[in-house]
């Protein structure tokens, strides 16, 4: 059922407010790509996009409490803007089939009893809400697991946006190559680890840039594979649908030259 | 005269909130550690889990066992839990016996045929005063040991099977009473019998833990654990879940 949740307070059964309009859920927030003129020539060179904004998300709101007096709207008020004033929210939005999340701080509340009866005495009132949010992108709230063990190029499923997994090579006493390709085969990145028993595994983690290893249970950092891109690429880089095309599920791939791997990914919505 | 403070220079207030609760972990972040809280898993052998796309693979020593599932029956496996048998997984909540509550959330393997641990919060020897969640091997049940007398509060009705989505929400009243309720598949939620009231200790035994699939180091259940919330006071179901969506 579509809706939403904040702090997992939701928005409607609980907090008695319901979307009239809501702006930003599936904008494309500002990003700006780098270029340069090329001497002597028209046009320009497109390099990697730089930077892109936080999401930011707009909503009116409609808040009308069960029971239809002054007193109740104001205890609602009070909840609703508890609720908003808290920090760092973490939203959730079910648009009817898929529930995504994103974290933002509320910017702005403004609460308005409704005109046309003194604001002492409406029982309704209208409420705007502005959302800055961390990223650019909402993402999935149950993670994915992608198991491989084969040398077999394994789909990855993705959403619009780009996702940053944590890549745990394992398995194998010798040096282990991890590649991630385009749909069509071309490598984009590739990653080599080696451990020292079957039983011990590493652990890169694209979120964050850092690589550790589990050696009996023992994480610790692994300076050793700190630079560990055999194909040299920008770490770290996410599974990106624009390796493939969401629109006809054509994604890219991820494969191990030995031994296994475990990808733990939340696909990314724009 | 005394001149006016300048109004903001007393503080700074930071935007990241940090854990609204005594105890929050939900395996859906595909981290052992709880908000603000580092978890520790405990277990030695390699044992097996399931993807997303329902390929077993290996996990090692003290490798998450993340474990895909699907609790809404279309075939897809969208939710992921940790997977404990022989092994269990605790933080450090060194809170005083107070009027607390807590809801674990996870689907039943065959933890209520077995020893049926489910939670603990005692020291690694399982020494009282504690809580603890295990089984009567049909039905589960709350216990609350204040040193001295133990009393439970077991579930009674319909009991989950392998497969089943369980809520098990637990209170611990001001006056040492406990409570346990349980939720099958989202169906309406029913409570057992309230204990008899049993004075709160006033420390938990030793250095206490609160520890998923062991009571202390020892009996350990089997279950795929999604959630594990602690609160302070007697909360609802709905209020507990607030912290685990």
């Amino acid at each position: 059922m579509a809706g939403f949740t904040i702090n997992g307070i939701d928005c409607e059964s609980t907090l008695k407010l319901y979307l009239d309009e809501a702006v930003g859920l599936i904008d494309i927030p500002p990003r700006s790509i780098g270029s340069e003129a090329i001497r002597g020539r028209s046009g320009r060179w497109f390099g990697a996009q730089r930077d892109q904004a936080g999401r930011e998300l707009k909503w009116s709101m409609i808040l009308q409490p069960a029971t239809v007096t002054a007193a109740a709207r104001i205890t609602a008020e009070h909840l609703v803007r508890d609720a908003f004033g808290a920090g760092m929210l973490s939203i959730q939005f079910n648009d009817g089939s898929t529930t995504r999340r994103i974290d933002g701080v509320c910017t702005e509340l403004v609460i308005t009893p409704r005109r046309g009866s003194h604001p002492f005495l409406a029982p309704i009132s209208d409420v705007d809400i502005r959302i800055s949010c961390a990223s650019a992108f909402w993402e999935s709230v149950q993670p994915t697991i992608l198991a491989l063990t084969t040398t077999a190029r394994y789909p990855i499923e993705l959403g619009t946006g780009p996702s940053t997994p944590l890549i745990m090579p394992m398995g194998a006493t010798s040096a282990q190559t991890v590649t991630y390709r385009t749909a069509g085969g071309d490598v984009v990145w590739q990653i080599k680890t080696t451990n020292a028993a079957t039983t011990d595994y590493s652990i890169v983690d694209f979120r964050t840039g850092r690589v550790k290893k589990s050696a009996s249970g023992v994480v610790t950092d692994d300076e050793a594979n700190a630079f560990i891109y055999t194909v040299w690429s920008t770490f770290p880089q996410p599974f990106d649908p624009q390796d493939g095309d969401y629109r006809t599920s054509q994604w890219p791939t991820l494969e191990v030259d030995s031994g296994a791997v475990q990808a733990i990914y939340w696909k990314s919505w724009q | 005269m005394t001149a006016p403070a300048i109004p903001g220079l007393a503080f700074r207030r930071q935007i990241t909130r940090r854990s609204t609760f005594p105890l929050i972990w939900q395996a859906r972040r595909a981290t052992v550690d709880a908000v603000d809280q580092t978890g520790t898993l405990v277990r030695t052998t390699t044992q097996s889990a399931i993807d997303s796309f329902g390929t077993t693979y290996s996990c090692y020593h003290s490798q998450p066992r993340w474990y895909a599932v699907d609790l809404d029956g279309d075939t897809v496996r969208e939710t992921v839990g940790l997977f404990l048998v022989t092994d269990y997984l605790k933080w450090a909540l060194r809170l005083k016996p107070v009027a607390m509550s807590g809801l674990i959330d996870f689907v039943e393997n065959s933890a209520l045929s077995g020893s049926g641990t489910i939670f603990s919060l005692t020291n690694d020897a399982a020494d009282s005063p504690a809580l603890w969640i295990t089984s009567t091997s049909t039905q589960y049940r709350l216990n609350h040991h204040n040193g001295t007398t133990q009393v439970t509060s077991t579930m009674s009705g319909t009991a989950p099977t392998t497969g089943d989505r369980v809520r098990l929400r637990w209170w611990l009243y001001a006056d040492g009473k406990i409570q346990l309720f349980q939720q099958i598949n989202s169906a309406a939620e029913t409570s057992a019998s309230a204990s008899s009231a049993n004075t709160l200790g006033a420390a938990w035994a030793g250095t206490p833990d609160f520890r998923l699939n062991a009571v202390g180091t020892g009996t350990t259940g089997s279950s795929v654990f999604l959630g594990a919330v602690v609160s302070l006071g007697n909360q609802t179901q709905a209020t507990l879940m607030e912290a685990l969506v």
